[in-house]
């Protein structure tokens, strides 16, 4: 097994302009805001349900195509905007394709049948093909496998090879924890930030609580409340009070520039934004 | 027969002709902020239909029904039957196993289509709305799609919608069955495939239909009065169900 671990500006600086990114459920928003302060452009992001990270990507013109079922209205002010403006395209993908493309990527083959399915999600997709069933009478629908350049996610723990412990975050949520799974098998390059880097000797005495092997991970970050703002489950809650604070920031341009200076572009690195959010929260600054 | 109740909000009668709809013993899933949704299956299931087994957000029958314990992921996580992933929730659809789910989408048409997605031009659009998360799924696979639309207004009850996300006809499955408004109970006419007005709520009428609605809905002869809910029932739904309210979002 080989060392994995790398700082959050190199191993974003190994994502290049242009790449397809699948996101994990739980957000790696450390790295989302480092590829905001690196000016990534051009990438297309695969999400199953779309939040800050997708807003803030928006805000920021990283992004020219979002693939997602779903973004959640509270945190979707820039997302509106931008596909509204026509600055970013939506790639509206239903359910069982998205999973299923991501399920043919996971497992290397071309594509997967899907019986029945109709709705117009099947017209914005060109690429999947109506096909007569080879085995059985029947028609069906080939969803091409999805297979992103880059996986990015956040996890609870992993030791430096790359062997990710996940056990409370996941009793939480089995349903978002599929997509996490999968990505992480579908995608060239899966790079992981962790709230804690552990011992070797920690994986080997729970086997059966890795949930993604070293083999699927090709860089290790450790990232402290890298999740931040969002909860994580099992380890800190969402920082409800930042949260109301992005809300207000989202109130017009010039203060969401302002947020977006304050948190992104002017804090040296992670430990620092931390320092700021937490002390502005307790000074009480809610007009960032 | 238990008497009606004399004090009731639309909301509560809403629920009320959801939670009719679903039967002992039937299978169903639930979506995001859809809590008059809840509110119908908690009360289904403190009454007549015992045996109805939900999916709320994370798990499989939750000990508690009622809209919090429902949306708390903690009590649901640590008293739910089966936690399942979202291979497994997807397998039980495909399968036909979900008897119903019910739904608010932004746009219905007459056909009964669904959108959730966008308004206007689909390369840029007038409105982006949240997205479809698994209305096809629904309306594919799913043995009953129930609509409920807290705000019948011609905006939301239009000629066609500009994004088909989910059909009203299954291609496996039943797809849209009835839609409840604020206004009146509608269901689809079985030859034309056109939403016909089946009964309307006391204190609606007609004009309120037409003058609220994007389309000619298919009025029968005779149109009864939607059965008001029973004093039992808004007393659950006040007092134990959703104390606090939930139920009224977006009326």
């Amino acid at each position: 097994m080989k060392e994995k671990t790398t700082t959050i500006e190199e191993g974003v600086s190994q994502i290049p302009d242009g790449a397809t990114i699948a996101i994990g459920n739980q957000k790696p928003m450390t790295l989302i805001r480092e590829m905001i302060r690196q000016k990534r452009r051009d990438l297309v992001i695969y999400v199953m349900v779309g939040d800050y990270d997708v807003d803030m990507m928006c805000a920021a013109g990283c992004l020219r195509e979002i693939h997602g079922m779903f973004v959640i209205p509270a945190a979707g002010p820039h997302f509106r905007a931008s596909v509204q403006n026509g600055s970013v395209k939506m790639i509206d993908e239903g359910e069982a394709p998205l999973f299923m493309g991501i399920f043919g990527g996971a497992m290397n083959i071309p594509f997967v049948p899907l019986r029945g399915y109709q709705s117009d999600i099947v017209k914005i997709h060109p690429e999947y093909k109506r096909f007569s069933s080879p085995v059985s009478d029947e028609e069906l629908l080939a969803v091409p496998a999805i297979v992103p350049d880059v996986a990015i996610l956040h996890m609870p723990r992993s030791d430096s090879f790359g062997n990710v412990v996940a056990e409370d975050a996941l009793v939480y949520d089995r349903s978002m924890a599929w997509w996490d799974k999968h990505i992480s098998m579908a995608s060239k390059t899966v790079i992981v930030s962790v709230e804690k880097i552990i011992d070797h000797t920690q994986v080997r005495e729970n086997p059966d609580k890795t949930f993604l092997p070293f083999y699927d991970v090709d860089l290790v970050i450790e990232a402290e409340r890298g999740g931040h703002p969002r909860e994580l489950p099992g380890a800190y809650k969402a920082d409800s009070e930042h949260l109301r604070l992005y809300a207000e920031a989202c109130k017009s341009e010039e203060r969401y520039l302002r947020y977006q200076n304050r948190y992104i572009f002017k804090v040296r690195d992670h430990d620092e934004y931390l320092q700021v959010v937490d002390a502005d929260i307790k000074k009480g600054v809610l007009d960032a | 027969m238990p008497e009606s109740a004399e004090d009731f909000s639309i909301d509560e009668l809403m629920a009320v002709v959801l939670a009719r709809e679903l039967k002992n013993g039937q299978m169903g899933m639930g979506t995001m902020i859809t809590y008059l949704a809840d509110a119908a299956v908690c009360l289904a299931k403190l009454t007549h239909a015992k045996e109805l087994i939900y999916y709320a957000h994370n798990g499989w029958d939750p000990k508690e029904y009622t809209i919090s314990a429902l949306r708390n992921v903690e009590h649901v996580t640590k008293s739910a039957v089966f936690v399942p992933d979202w291979q497994e929730i997807l397998s039980l659809g495909l399968r036909g196993k979900i008897d119903f789910q019910i739904v608010a989408p932004a746009q219905i048409d007459k056909y009964g289509n669904v959108n959730n997605n966008l308004i206007g031009d689909l390369n840029q659009p007038e409105v982006r709305l949240p997205g479809s998360l698994g209305l096809p799924e629904i309306s594919c696979y799913q043995k009953r799609m129930l609509i409920y639309e807290p705000k019948h207004v011609p905006r939301v009850f239009v000629e066609e919608v500009d994004f088909v996300a989910g059909l009203r006809k299954g291609t496996i499955s039943g797809g849209s069955s009835i839609v409840v408004s604020n206004l009146a109970v509608m269901d689809f006419e079985e030859n034309s495939g056109l939403m016909r007005l089946k009964s309307l709520h006391p204190g609606a009428t007609l004009e309120d239909i037409r003058w609220n609605t994007g389309f000619d809905m298919i009025i029968p002869e005779s149109l009864p009065e939607t059965e008001k809910p029973t004093a039992e029932q808004v007393n659950l739904l006040r007092t134990k169900i959703d104390p606090l309210g939930l139920r009224k979002h977006r009326m």
